[in-house]
């Protein structure tokens, strides 16, 4: 991956032992509506040993002595830096973003930072409605800047255009100029939307079509729901945009969508055969029930038959559904000479410079071809989400809502829970048997066969010591097969007391875990078998032994670290990174914690009565450094 | 608007004073309305000529070794550009050696060198702005009012427009031609942007819009040019406020 | 690995402070380091680049004339940031009724700077990190916990929020932090790390 080396990575477990999903199970439940209660309560009773079950179900990689392999496709999806990792508290377990639902806390302008309120996220087209856009051209964010100011006598009038600090690129390019420097969304919405203004639009409709022509994906989110509105008074929309001018208002996309829309959700309506009918009025495509409607059509024979046989049954015919006619009902015809106009202003004019490329159009308009024609972007919210754990539903991440803060309500992550582990290499000094007399090996080339130290340090942000119990194969898996030896394998981890104690003790408990320090002072300390490295209040530092393995390449031929040696073994997938130096670690934590009671427990702390045993084991993966191709 | 600037060289002294020891100092020819800030290095065999009001920001770097350098007027070069190039990059071997500095320049151009025995002469032309840590290699010719931004690399012999804007980072390559009212952003090779310089109507949406609102069309925007020019009102401005901040080279300098 | 200097390479405050010898700072008065800041080798910080009050435009009416002679705070760092080699702080500027001027460049605490980046932001919160070769333009605003990646180029005025990582020319907002990043070890926590190691071996 892509951070620098030493790295450490935390493997979370769910790759081998899925969650138990409840939204799937509730699907189950409630999807065959029409189920036995005792089934259900069977189903219910399947789901909920569902880890067990899922053991049984793999048994074959369910292997309890198995080795983590860093390099299988799947420990791609498992592996997480530390910071990144959650912990939950209910179930005892890491949780990675996979293991969790999100749901929004509040939606925020990213360029202004003002939160939008939820209720104006739709209608704002999911983005900013200030004066935050970004240039259509770089996407890079756009200021709002007078052209009187700068030019020299400070008036602060004068037209106003937005600007791009960083292509140059700005609304004189399109012709574009304001009147104030306020609501320049409104202003560029009235310039650019013929649909916005005529008043015919008695809802929401004004505000999801004026905002489709920014294309976002929400945007058409966000018409198809409020299509249940325009559904009911379908016809009334109708005849009212046969009242527009249809050559004016309906050369936009937007507003020819919107008419096919309404013009083919009356034809549906129209040619249904009976008002009890399921395909009736109230039935759209954009309809959330549509679903549940075709599903229960499947399900009861009765209907099927009404579909399929329908022909024979049905003694009148039903009216047929007619395609859209003219432009009031949003049909347009592609003017014959279009792509030749199109064609003519690309020799003559700007030629390539002139058009928009993909992705400058894939945020536009369809029609938008040159890039005169862009228009800029006003800026896309974003989010603060809480998090849950997806099994038990705890709550494991709250940010407060405002956008400022950085603060959490609640913030469950691993690190307060599983030690923190950091790696670096050993620098012994040059008296040294063992090591290299180098200084610090360089981790990016190491040489194969020459064993290296490196230190393994496990802080503890618990209260509770730990007892830890690393395990690794003493052969690294793949292909390049490194020997490792964990010299002290099981250790304790003092608790992280009261951050009083660090603070009182000043600088000299930080200053014992300064590694240079250490390597400094312990001028004579060799790495022992069987004993720690060192150890402070909340951590301790093992040594770990590692002999690089050789390249397959290297032997037959150093120059080469492979390539033509993948052909041969192709089934252990690709060869590339096979030179990283991997190392994958079984970590094994028990603690004495305090029973459930944690919030009450707080004054009768130490009463030991109340602790109960618990344990976490998890894979981690030290990456240690990449091995050299030639000895 | 004239590049060369006659009138002796105050700030030689100075300048000399900082790099006295190893390598040439190159011979400075500075315009009196010029400020230089005296942790400037000015390197070579080659003459450099600054133009007026230009101000060199500290740090900043002319290595003279393969040709002259000429800075126009108005332009200013931020800290730690490199104008030229270091003799390390291309005649270490030939240099590293015998520090002997002073005809070197021109006697030892016989190595990896593709066209050794011709000068290149870099040319700055008036109001350029070279950016923070950019480099504008031997030979490049950068023309008026053109914006190379931080951390960009101008190849030798490139020939980079009027008006253009290098976005930070950007490289151009050897040789390379960026015609005038270009803008070089992007990573990678980067996309080219053609500014706009005159009035453009107002595009169809807008028309549109309009006519289905009965208003009036817009006026017409006013050219794209008033961008440019007011970029450049900020220019003088900026050089305007430098010229009383920076330490200049000498410390009792007249103004 | 610098070479060694002849004396130790770093100068040390009194606030804990580690200075290279070569870095290369201007108008030291108008820099304010909040302590056990590292600044390396060949960084330039541009202090000399301060807010001149109001006096030379004099043209401005609004403008209160004359101020007394303050030193004005050209940059400042926090506690724990980490400039690295041939970096470059420089304050932002901007023509404001006229007037160009030059604006304080803040700095936060645990802020990383990496080699060569180019900073004009008007602030940089607390943990924020600063990719190698990266540029943050004129005015930005990054705020706490954020991560502009190496080589990225965040453009003038641009607003990165916090827990955001920016990537790209121009950045764009490509990723999260997780919710662990600053913690004191993990990645964005790692300051003190930084800090302690310089100067030693």
């Amino acid at each position: 991956m892509s951070r620098p080396f030493p790295y450490t990575y935390v493997s979370c477990p769910c790759a081998d032992t899925p969650v138990p999903d409840p939204a799937r199970k509730r699907r189950s439940r409630e999807s065959p509506q029409k189920q036995t209660p005792e089934r259900t309560e069977a189903a219910k009773e399947v789901d909920i040993p569902k880890p067990q079950q899922t053991d049984d179900e793999n048994g074959q990689t369910d292997d309890e002595e198995q080795t983590f392999d860093p390099r299988s496709p799947r420990s791609n999806f498992s592996l997480y830096p530390p910071e990144q990792l959650l912990y939950c508290e209910d179930c005892h377990q890491i949780k990675c973003s996979r293991c969790i639902t999100e749901e929004i806390v509040s939606w925020y302008c990213p360029n202004c930072l003002f939160e939008t309120p939820s209720s104006m996220v739709k209608t704002d087209g999911n983005r900013c409605g200030r004066n935050c856009f970004n240039c259509p051209s770089c996407t890079a964010p756009l200021a709002v800047s007078t052209i009187e100011n700068v030019t020299g006598n400070g008036a602060q009038q004068g037209p106003w255009v937005l600007s791009c600090g960083y292509c140059m690129w700005t609304t004189l390019d399109i012709g574009i100029k304001f009147d104030k420097p306020t609501n320049i969304r409104n202003q560029l919405q009235k310039m650019t939307d013929a649909t916005a203004q005529p008043a015919f639009d008695t809802r929401s409709r004004q505000g999801s079509r004026a905002f489709g022509d920014l294309k976002s994906p929400l945007s058409t989110l966000t018409s198809v729901a409020d299509g249940q509105a325009a559904a009911r008074d379908g016809g009334e929309g109708q005849s009212a945009s046969n009242e527009d001018t249809p050559e004016n208002t309906l050369s936009n996309t937007d507003s020819r969508f919107a008419a096919l829309k309404s013009f083919y959700r009356t034809q549906i309506s129209e040619t249904s055969n009976s008002p009890n009918d399921p395909m009736g009025s109230d039935f759209g495509f954009s309809s959330p029930g549509a679903l549940n409607r075709l599903m229960s059509l499947y399900a009861s024979s009765s209907r099927l038959s009404g579909l399929y046989g329908g022909n024979k049954k049905s003694k009148s015919k039903p009216p047929v559904m007619r395609e859209a006619l003219n432009a009031s009902e949003g049909l347009r015809i592609a003017p014959e000479d279009e792509e030749n106009a199109v064609i003519e202003r690309l020799a003559s004019e700007g030629g390539w410079d002139s058009v928009a490329s993909i992705e400058q159009r894939s945020q536009q308009s369809p029609e938008v071809r040159f890039v005169d024609e862009l228009l800029p972007l006003p800026v896309l919210l974003r989010t603060k989400r809480a998090k849950r754990c997806k099994s038990c539903k705890h709550i494991l991440v709250k940010p407060e809502t405002k956008p400022q803060s950085t603060r959490f309500r609640i913030r469950l992550i691993a690190l307060s829970y599983i030690p923190l582990p950091t790696l670096r290499p050993l620098t012994l000094p040059s008296s040294s048997s063992s090591a290299p007399s180098t200084p610090s090996p360089d981790l990016n080339a190491l040489s194969p066969l020459r064993p290296v130290h490196v230190l393994l340090t496990l802080k503890n942000h618990m209260f509770d010591p730990v007892r830890i119990t690393l395990a690794t194969p003493s052969v690294t898996p793949g292909r390049v097969a490194s020997k490792v030896t964990v010299l002290c394998p099981q250790f304790d981890i003092g608790a992280n007391s009261d951050v009083w104690d660090e603070a009182l003790q000043g600088a000299s408990a930080p200053i014992t875990g300064d590694p240079r320090l250490t390597g400094l002072r312990g001028h004579e300390k060799t790495p022992e078998a069987g004993k720690v490295w060192d150890k402070g209040r909340n951590w301790t530092t093992v040594v770990l032994e590692v002999i690089p393995g050789t390249l397959p390449g290297s032997e037959a031929d150093t120059s080469n670290i492979g390539n033509e040696s993948g052909d041969d073994k192709a089934v252990s997938g690709s060869t590339q990174d096979q030179d990283v130096l991997e190392i994958p670690v079984f970590v094994h934590m028990e603690w004495d914690a305090e029973a459930q009671l944690e919030q009450q427990n707080v004054g009768k702390a130490s009463k030991p009565d109340d602790l109960v045993a618990r344990e976490l084991a998890y894979w981690m993966v030290l990456g240690v450094g990449k091995i050299q191709a030639s000895l | 608007m004239a590049t060369l600037k006659p009138p002796p060289a105050q700030h030689r002294s100075s300048s000399s004073s900082h790099t006295s020891t190893g390598p040439p100092k190159a011979p400075l020819k500075a315009d009196p309305s010029s400020t230089i800030a005296d942790t400037a290095v000015f390197q070579g065999t080659y003459p450099v000529t600054i133009g007026a009001n230009t101000i060199i920001h500290p740090r900043a770097r002319f290595y003279a070794y393969e040709g002259p350098i000429y800075v126009g007027d108005g332009c200013i070069i931020s800290e730690k550009a490199t104008i030229g190039a270091a003799p390390s990059k291309s005649r270490s071997r030939s240099r590293s050696p015998s520090p002997s500095p002073s005809q070197s320049g021109e006697s030892t151009p016989t190595d990896n060198q593709p066209q050794p025995t011709q000068e290149l002469t870099t040319r700055l032309s008036y109001f350029v702005i070279i950016g923070p840590q950019a480099t504008v290699l031997p030979g490049a010719h950068i023309h008026s009012s053109t914006h190379v931004e931080a951390l960009c690399i101008i190849h030798r012999r490139a020939d980079v427009g009027s008006h253009v804007k290098i976005c930070s980072g950007c490289e151009v390559p050897e040789s390379g031609n960026v015609p005038e009212w270009i803008v070089v952003w992007g990573s990678g090779l980067g996309q080219r942007r053609r500014r706009v310089r005159d009035a453009k109507m107002p595009g169809l949406a807008v028309m549109v819009a309009s006519l289905a609102a009965q208003n009036p069309v817009p006026g017409a925007a006013p050219e794209g040019k008033v961008i440019e020019d007011a970029r450049l009102m900020v220019l003088q401005k900026e050089r305007e406020a430098l010229a009383r901040m920076i330490v200049p080279a000498g410390a009792g300098k007249k103004k | 690995m610098p070479p060694k200097a002849a004396k130790s390479e770093y100068i040390e405050t009194d606030t804990g402070n580690k200075i290279s010898r070569r870095s290369q700072i201007h108008g030291t008065q108008h820099i304010i380091l909040g302590g056990k800041t590292v600044i390396q080798a060949e960084a330039v910080i541009r202090g000399d680049l301060y807010r001149i009050p109001s006096t030379a435009a004099s043209t401005d009416p609004n403008n209160p004339p004359q101020q007394p002679n303050t030193p004005s705070v050209a940059i400042t760092v926090g506690r724990y940031s980490y400039i690295s080699k041939s970096a470059i702080l420089r304050p932002p500027s901007r023509l404001h009724r006229g007037v160009h001027s030059y604006y304080p460049l803040k700095i936060g605490d645990h802020v990383f700077v990496g080699e060569s980046a180019v900073v004009e932001a008007a602030s940089m919160g607390n943990h924020v990190h600063v990719g190698a070769g990266a540029t943050v333009g004129s005015m930005a605003i990054v705020k706490d916990f954020s991560v502009v990646l190496e080589g990225a180029a965040v453009p003038p005025g641009m607003v990165v929020p916090s827990w955001c990582v920016v990537g790209g020319r121009p950045a764009r907002i490509v990723g999260e932090v997780g919710e662990g990043y600053g913690v004191e070890g993990a990645e964005g926590g790692l300051a003190r790390e930084r800090y302690r190691v310089v100067g030693k071996s």
